[in-house]
């Protein structure tokens, strides 16, 4: 037998005084509760969120109501921890509810984060990047230069060499020209000896007469053949090479005085025509003996 | 006495009894001894009673005991399931600040 008989039993026994006291503490007991369940069932966040439990809860204070005396301590625990299951499931359900909205919260942080340190790392790659290479061109450029100053080294060498081969060859090209020179006094010390005269190449210094034969002219005329425009240009040579030296030109022509002056004359004008100052010119002509003429160019004083 | 007596069940009250087992073992498994280590004790307590009652052949308070244990049980399970969820909220609210804490200070250096 239960405790609880025993305590029914005993409440059987008491006066009706006791019974109506009992009857108040049961009212309050269950006033109470119902007042918890209609708080927590107007409550505007939790009051529909746990409906299963709550309903569990109101059949439970419907028990404790309507309950026997006998039962009442046990219906008043259970009506009481019912309304409490109802109140830890709504807070629970709300949570959770809660922790969706947390959670895509969290999901947009965590992709923000992500994606600034992505970002930073591009950062920090496109730094080293950059940093590479400036490096490379630093690397490059000091190529450059030591190449720069080898081509450098290079090209003055070269440009020694080519001085050198220069040097050369304006030796060579003098040497040339010395030969050249020294042929044409030759050929002009071999011209000036002329068919009758005595060709004296070793007296070329002290030569001082050039002579046009006969030949030299157009036949019983003034005017110079070409053989004698020729010697014209030799005897200029001559004439150059002494510039201090007066030219007397003498004329013979086989008994013929005129002609003989009129060749003096064609020769003085020839030689003024190249270049020899007039002033310098003494020409005479002369009859002459023999059967043939010439004209006899002579350096007279200084040369 | 006889009467009274009469009145009560007169076979163990065995769905009572595996609701309330039942119900013990799915506040155990939910982490009740963590988050509702007195109402788990009232269960288990509670439902060891019944138990006992069942064996003085009290069938009556033995029901009401199974009743009182798995009610205890489902407080239990509920109170876990409140206090995991305020936990895992608790959680993302701090992870939430230290990222918006971060987020801010990055904002700062990106310009200052």
């Amino acid at each position: 037998m239960s405790a609880r008989l025993a305590f029914v039993l005993a409440l059987i026994a008491f006066t009706s005084v006791t019974a109506s006291q009992h009857a108040i503490a049961k009212d309050t007991e269950y006033l109470r509760l119902a007042d918890s369940f209609a708080a927590l069932s107007a409550d505007p966040k939790l009051g529909t969120l746990a409906p299963v439990q709550m309903d569990r809860a109101r059949a439970a204070l419907a028990a404790l109501k309507d309950g026997s005396r006998g039962d009442r301590p046990h219906l008043a625990y259970i009506a009481e921890r019912r309304i409490e299951v109802a109140r830890f499931t709504a807070q629970a359900v709300a949570a959770e509810s809660e922790r969706v909205t947390l959670q895509q919260d969290n999901d947009r942080l965590q992709l923000e984060a992500a994606r600034r340190d992505a970002a930073q790392a591009r950062r920090e790659l496109e730094q080293q990047r950059l940093q590479a290479q400036i490096r490379a061109e630093e690397a490059e450029r000091l190529a450059r230069e030591a190449e720069a100053a080898r081509a450098e080294n290079e090209q003055s060498t070269q440009a020694a060499e080519a001085a050198r081969a220069e040097a050369a060859q304006a030796r060579r090209i003098a040497d040339a020209q010395a030969k050249a020179a020294a042929l044409a006094r030759k050929e002009a010390e071999l011209a000036s000896g002329g068919p009758s005269s005595t060709p004296p190449p070793k007296a070329a210094p002290a030569k001082r007469r050039i002579t046009l034969a006969d030949s030299s002219f157009a036949a019983g005329q003034p005017t110079l053949s070409d053989s004698g425009s020729a010697r014209i240009g030799a005897a200029v040579d001559f004439i150059n090479a002494a510039p201090g030296a007066k030219v007397r030109i003498e004329a013979t022509a086989a008994g013929d005085r005129s002609l003989a002056t009129a060749r003096a004359q064609t020769v003085r004008d020839a030689l003024i025509g190249a270049g020899v100052a007039a002033n310098r010119i003494d020409a005479v002509g002369a009859a002459g003996k023999g059967k043939s003429g010439q004209v006899e160019i002579r350096l007279e004083g200084a040369d | 006495m006889a009467i009274l007596a009469g009145c009560g069940p007169t076979k163990p009250p065995s769905d009572d009894l595996g609701i309330a087992s039942r119900n013990l073992a799915a506040a155990r498994t939910a982490g009740a001894a963590t988050y509702a280590p007195q109402e788990l004790r009232a269960a288990e307590q509670g439902l060891a009673a019944a138990n006992a009652a069942v064996a003085k052949h009290d069938y009556d308070e033995a029901t009401s005991l199974a009743e009182e244990s798995s009610v205890n049980s489902e407080l239990a399970a509920a109170k876990t399931r409140l206090g995991k969820a305020r936990e895992a909220n608790d959680n993302l609210r701090r992870q939430n600040a230290d990222l918006q804490h971060e987020a801010a200070r990055h904002a700062e250096g990106a310009s200052p």
